[in-house]
């Protein structure tokens, strides 16, 4: 390879972080255009980093401690069986039978024992990233929504609305996200976040097509608090479909001005999803459609841990 | 309704398309690295290959099917990205997606090694590497957890990429010499 390794690698990486500079960009664009290795390098340097960003499994040792999910307690049996550790005395293996039994039983009474809370349905989730399980709570049903079909599909899945007022100042040191549609008048903000987009894109684009209506631009959220300059993604569509990314000021600009309108956001938050949402009364509809989606995702997907 | 017209239904389209979903996503990322850009390549790939599943032969694998949807979306990605656009033109993505297709055992054999290096690596960096891929912490915040600077922690990621690299081109190396 024409390059010193190390300089590289320093160019890969900014690629793969998104830290590279335009001048950065256009010397690792003319070294693979030049050198055939430097080709294969790259792509072997950048499927490495397409694994570690999309294989959870290869992070077992971090999951949940308590495996709920068959298939996680198999891996995890499994890594414990090919890690070998040499074992010196019989009151090792007396001890270790010792702990395997308490374990044991506290699984079996954790299984047994954790009932559903009253009003509310167990859902054991398995996404992508995490196995974990939760218990959710029957959301509160008015009188009117429960003559509405799609609220009565909420039921297990999804708290609210709740109405806030807190919200938008507790924004302030982070978490939130915001996506508009000027052709509706409306935007919501989405706080906090979760691996929902790797799940979304099928039905997403049912809803646009079933509906006619532009798809909720809803992506890339990261998990945790974000702080505003760290906001992964601001779209805006216009009526044609295409889309820029929002600023920063903008997004701060239109929350507030919403604000001044009076209108607070109502706060949804899919605890399977582990996200929360923000939306405008006016678009209330619209994210809980959207949630309702999501949920049947993550139903979907739990069938098929199960089916495992 | 669009589900009546396929002959392929949502759960047997999103059964195909997540077994496959992280192979589109690495061969995705070949062209376009960046991990977010890259999921928003798969995101639009899905929603291709939901409208031509018709056009699916299920004797045949689903991956590499999609991929080649893959393909055609990372390059519409680059056509409207102004800055990845100047890293990769076509012809060099297309030149990049013919290799990495003839590189595929080679990728896959690697992959095989990666979870043992990655056992390997010492505490500090696997918690690192653990916090950016598995968690997505922002390096902001994996910054202050680890007491280290942002440019550090670029700076470690660039180096346990280049250690399990290392590590896996190792273990490779025996079981070539094995006849």
């Amino acid at each position: 390879m024409k390059l010193p390794r190390k300089e590289f690698d320093r160019l890969v990486s900014g690629v793969c972080d998104g830290t590279a500079d335009k001048a950065q960009l256009r010397q690792l664009s003319d070294l693979l255009r030049s050198d055939k290795d430097a080709r294969d390098q790259y792509l072997i340097s950048v499927d490495l980093h397409a694994i570690l960003a999309s294989d959870p499994t290869l992070f077992a040792e971090v999951r949940p401690p308590e495996p709920i999910v068959r298939e996680a307690i198999v891996s995890r049996l499994d890594a414990m069986r090919r890690r070998s550790f040499p074992i010196r005395t019989p009151s090792t293996v007396a001890l270790t039978v010792c702990v395997v039994a308490i374990v044991a039983v506290v699984l079996v009474l954790r299984f047994s024992l954790h009932e559903a809370p009253r009003n509310g349905s167990g859902v054991i989730v398995r996404d992508n990233d995490r196995t974990s399980e939760e218990r959710l709570p029957q959301p509160p049903v008015s009188q009117t929504d429960r003559k509405s079909p799609l609220t009565r599909r909420l039921a297990g899945g999804l708290q609210g609305p709740k109405r806030s007022r807190s919200l938008l100042p507790r924004r302030r040191d982070g978490a939130v996200s915001l996506a508009t549609l000027p052709r509706r008048q409306t935007h919501f903000a989405m706080a906090g976040g979760s691996a929902v987009a790797s799940l979304l894109p099928p039905y997403r684009r049912v809803v646009r097509e079933s509906s006619g209506r532009p798809l909720l631009p809803v992506r890339r959220f990261k998990p945790g608090p974000q702080p505003y300059r760290h906001l992964p993604t601001r779209w805006e569509f216009d009526d044609s479909g295409a889309r820029r990314r929002l600023k920063s000021a903008e997004i701060v600009q239109m929350l507030r001005k919403e604000q001044e309108q009076g209108k607070q956001p109502v706060q949804y938050s899919s605890s399977a999803a582990r996200s929360t949402w923000l939306c405008t009364p006016s678009w209330e509809e619209e994210v809980r459609s959207k949630l309702t989606l999501e949920m049947q995702v993550f139903s979907w997907k739990r069938r098929q841990t199960h089916a495992m | 309704m669009t589900k009546g017209h396929k002959s392929i239904s949502h759960e047997q389209f999103l059964r195909l398309f997540l077994g496959s979903e992280r192979d589109i996503f690495r061969y995705a990322a070949a062209i376009v690295p960046n991990v977010q850009d890259a999921q928003d390549v798969v995101q639009e790939t899905a929603v291709a290959l939901w409208k031509k599943i018709d056009e699916y032969d299920s004797s045949q694998p689903f991956t590499p099917w999609a991929c080649r949807f893959a393909l055609l979306e990372a390059r519409q990605f680059l056509k409207r990205n102004r800055r990845w656009r100047a890293f990769l033109d076509e012809a060099l993505a297309e030149e990049l997606a013919g290799r990495r297709s003839e590189l595929s055992d080679q990728l896959n054999e690697r992959r095989g090694h990666l979870a043992e290096c990655l056992e390997a690596l010492p505490n500090g960096q696997r918690r690192i590497v653990e916090g950016y891929y598995y968690r997505r912490t922002p390096v902001e915040s994996l910054s202050n957890q680890t007491g280290r600077s942002v440019e550090a922690v670029y700076k470690a990621l660039q180096r346990i990429r280049r250690a399990l690299l290392e590590c896996i081109t190792r273990k490779m190396q025996p079981q070539k010499a094995e006849p």
